[in-house]
């Protein structure tokens, strides 16, 4: 293509920029944005932060206090350090995933009525998605007049290179992907229109897929777990 | 890659795992630099101390993508430590550059030179900055270890913005072509 040498050398100057930190705040936010959707943007980011490193060398190490550890702990480890989310909370999730769908129901159905606060999330389908032998688990509640399904992963996370990616299986129809698993444990996927009327009927299962999720749009990788949504 | 190279890169792959006992002596390891490269940039102790925390908070979270074949175990870290700090300041004073009014990079900045062979990196970044005027090269390091923004240097060196902004850019093309040879 003409000019495609010229494209990526210019390219390869707002990423110079961009890892020496000289990037206007606008432009940052843009190229940061655009990073997390391309490997290859990536690669060369790296190659320039590998390149710029020994520039640090003069930066002289200095003890940081106690304290900030102690924050890092507190932060990533105490569920009570959160702001009292009972859907954030771990340990009842943990503690609801042990035992069977019956609690989760019964459990649940207090939960939620908890937070029906007007224009809230308000749930009337929940359901845990787990597997044989237990790789990853996740509960699931799917409030159908928002179309919003809150997902909380409660074991499991994806290996190097890899995702969780969430099917939605109806009959005998071919599995359509709601979407890789994000990161955080919990999260939420705004389930597409045309999904939305079946997700009341429909199986949910969890694959491992290549980061990033599936190239071919059907499960290529393990089926790990799978579940129901039942109506509260 | 020496020993110690080796073991914080071992300490992210366990922490990528969940391991927190690996995430403790990974801090305890690399925490001074980083804290470092926190204070250089923020210019105050407590903010420093604050995105210490946020940082190692990333590094628990982004540790499973850590991977080894396409970063250095340093520089993986040392990038989320100075990407952290320098967003805040970027943020907290933002400065607009016409990137169309910067003028265009030409193969004249590209001049090869002699070869750097036999010498450390540390040397060896030295030795091209060497190759580029006195002013560029340490405009360079000004932005990588104090964080300094186009409009800073602007000032500092007293040249207007967009000029600023066409030095370094030619300065790093000019490195980047020098570490390459």
């Amino acid at each position: 293509m003409i000019g495609e040498g010229r494209y990526w050398e210019i390219d390869d100057n707002l990423v110079a920029e961009y890892v020496l930190g000289t990037l206007p705040h606008n432009e940052r936010v843009a190229f940061a944005d655009r990073l997390r959707g391309d490997p290859s943007l990536a690669m060369a980011v790296r190659r320039w932060e590998v390149r710029l490193l020994p520039l640090a060398d003069e930066i002289t190490p200095i003890e940081p206090p106690e304290t900030v550890y102690e924050n890092i702990e507190k932060a990533l480890f105490t569920e009570s350090a959160k702001p009292a989310s009972w859907w954030s909370s771990l340990a009842v999730w943990q503690c609801v995933s042990a035992v069977s769908l019956a609690v989760v129901l019964l459990l649940g159905a207090s939960l939620f009525a908890l937070q029906r606060a007007p224009g809230g999330f308000s749930p009337t389908y929940v359901g845990r998605v787990a597997g044989n032998p237990d790789i990853v688990q996740l509960l699931a509640a799917y409030d159908p007049g928002r179309s919003v399904l809150k997902l909380n992963r409660t074991l499991g996370a994806p290996g190097q290179g890899r995702d969780f990616e969430l099917w939605l299986i109806e009959g005998g129809n071919s599995p359509v992907s709601l979407g890789v698993l994000a990161e955080d444990r919990i999260s939420q996927i705004s389930v597409p229109a045309d999904l939305a009327a079946r997700m009341g009927d429909a199986v949910l299962a969890i694959s491992d897929e290549p980061a990033g999720g599936s190239p071919t749009g059907q499960v290529t990788g393990a089926v790990l777990a799978t579940g129901n949504l039942v109506r509260l | 890659m020496n020993t110690t190279l080796k073991n914080i890169e071992q300490m992210i792959l366990q922490v990528g795992l969940g391991d927190r006992v690996a995430f403790r002596s990974l801090y305890q390891a690399t925490s001074p630099k980083l804290f470092g490269i926190c204070i250089r940039i923020l210019k105050d102790r407590s903010e420093a101390e604050d995105a210490l925390q946020e940082v190692y908070i990333k590094v628990w979270r982004a540790a499973s993508k850590f991977a080894s074949l396409d970063s250095s175990p340093i520089s993986w870290l040392a990038a989320i430590a100075r990407n952290h700090a320098i967003d805040i300041v970027r943020a907290r004073r933002p400065d607009v550059v016409d990137i169309d009014a910067t003028e265009e990079l030409t193969d004249d900045d590209l001049d090869p030179e002699q070869r750097a062979i036999g010498m450390s990196e540390g040397r060896r970044i030295e030795r091209c900055l060497d190759e580029l005027e006195a002013a560029r090269a340490d405009a360079i390091r000004g932005a990588y270890i104090e964080g300094f923004s186009y409009q800073e240097l602007s000032d500092r060196y007293d040249v207007p913005i967009n000029t600023m902004r066409t030095w370094l850019r030619r300065g790093l093309a000019k490195l980047r072509e020098c570490l390459e040879r």
